[in-house]
């Protein structure tokens, strides 16, 4: 199958640089899939799973918010976090999750409910990756 | 002389004090500078990639109405964000800044002042510049939470108008040897050139949206300054440890010629105490005779 470049760049390192060939990731109205020669396109991604398929082989990533654009045969994504199954610390996403959901639960006045929320389902997505793997 | 003998000696040994510090100072930079450089070095490609996104975006979209980007015919009000360090004896790194802090408010009057670190904070307090807000001691590992508390005000000063224009001063890292003060044009964003050619092949092939252009742009411009903010931190700090390791050796060398040269007075001077014993000797020796 025809190969295309692939790029993950978070703000603490490059993830992932090399050929692939092809892309699932979660964009702003459900997952995406790219592949060779896709049609230029920018889109967001949502916190989720990233699979990448090379040569019969499927990765899982866990990744956070962040943007995607490809065009020419290359693709790039940008996002907050992204991690392989094998990084991801479980105690402290549990941690997260109980966290979290305190704070929802039990809403003190000043809470930022984006903010929570979202490290709910941050935290739940890790822990959805690592379950898989 | 004996006494002046044991004066060298004495301030030889001090030297050699001081020599040790600094020695063990310019070690401690080196490895603080390798941490930082690490995150300077991870972060630069997300910089650059969320920049050339923001210009890939910025070219296909046309009549871009965001504040953010539009200049601003007038410069009533501006602020001025000044980063120096925490620390001292770094060598002329907090100097440059002070110069050009000093340099920008007299070109530019209305500036509001923003100093990061506690020696261009402490300078602008004594030079009695109006300060907008004060930042010192910042963690290397600062959060992008604290990062966006830090700017949102900034970025609500310029998009309600009370401001006009942000610059920000700080030391651009290249390498080891070389960092450059720099004053950046942080607000309004700076559109990329316009490529001609490469311009016509990319919007024939017109990129797909998902969700609309202004929804992408909308978040990805928040992103985009905080990453650019983070950047500028990162770039200071590696400058800092790396002028400070570079003024730490420079003063290890010092100490060591000092050592030496106050060695070859020490040796002049215990030779000549012993031949002025050695003639007493022999002087009292031809006298007996």
């Amino acid at each position: 199958m025809k190969e295309f470049r692939l790029e993950i760049v978070t703000p603490d390192k490059t993830v992932y640089s090399g050929e692939v060939e092809s892309l699932i990731v979660p964009a702003y109205d459900g997952y995406l899939g790219v592949m060779a020669n896709h049609a230029p396109l920018l889109c967001t991604i949502k916190t989720g799973i990233v699979f990448i398929k090379k040569e019969k082989t499927e990765e899982l990533l866990c990744t956070g918010g962040g943007f995607l654009e490809t065009a020419k045969n290359k693709t790039t994504l940008l996002v907050d976090s992204c991690e392989k199954p094998g990084e991801i610390d479980l105690q402290r996403a549990q941690e997260a999750i109980t966290r979290a959901k305190d704070r929802l639960k039990a809403p003190k006045p000043g809470l930022d409910i984006d903010r929570a929320q979202a490290a709910l389902s941050r935290a739940m997505n890790r822990l959805k990756v690592s379950g898989k793997a | 002389m004996i006494q002046n003998i044991r004066q060298i000696k004495r301030k030889i040994r001090s030297v050699n004090n001081i020599k040790k510090i600094t020695r063990a100072m310019e070690m401690v930079s080196a490895a603080k500078l390798r941490k930082v450089q690490d995150k300077l070095y991870a972060i630069r490609p997300y910089a650059d990639k969320m920049k050339t996104l923001l210009g890939d975006l910025t070219e296909n979209v046309k009549d871009l109405n965001y504040p953010l980007f539009a200049p601003r015919e007038t410069v009533k009000k501006q602020i001025f964000i000044a980063i120096s360090s925490d620390k001292g004896l770094c060598g002329s790194f907090n100097a440059n800044i002070y110069r050009l802090t000093q340099r920008f408010l007299a070109e530019n009057h209305n500036t509001s002042l923003i100093t990061i670190g506690k020696k261009i904070t402490d300078y602008s307090a004594k030079q009695e510049s109006t300060i907008l807000a004060r930042y010192t001691y910042l963690p290397v590992s600062i959060s992008f939470n604290e990062i966006r508390q830090m700017i949102n005000p900034v970025v609500e000063a310029f998009e309600s108008g009370k401001v006009d224009k942000v610059s920000i001063l700080y030391t651009e890292f290249v390498n080891a040897v070389k960092y450059i003060p720099k004053i950046y044009p942080f607000l309004p964003i700076q559109q990329a050139e316009k490529k001609g050619p490469s311009k016509e092949t990319k919007s024939g092939y017109g990129y797909i949206y998902e969700p609309g252009p202004d929804v992408i742009l909308g978040k990805l411009i928040p992103r985009y300054v905080e990453t650019a903010f983070y950047r500028i931190l990162l770039e200071s700090m590696s400058s800092e440890h790396a002028a400070r390791m570079a003024a730490m050796r420079n003063a290890t060398d010092s100490a060591q010629e000092l050592i030496d040269t106050l060695t070859l007075v020490y040796n002049k001077a215990r030779q000549a105490t012993i031949t002025r014993e050695l003639i007493d000797i022999v002087g009292g020796a031809e006298a007996l005779k």
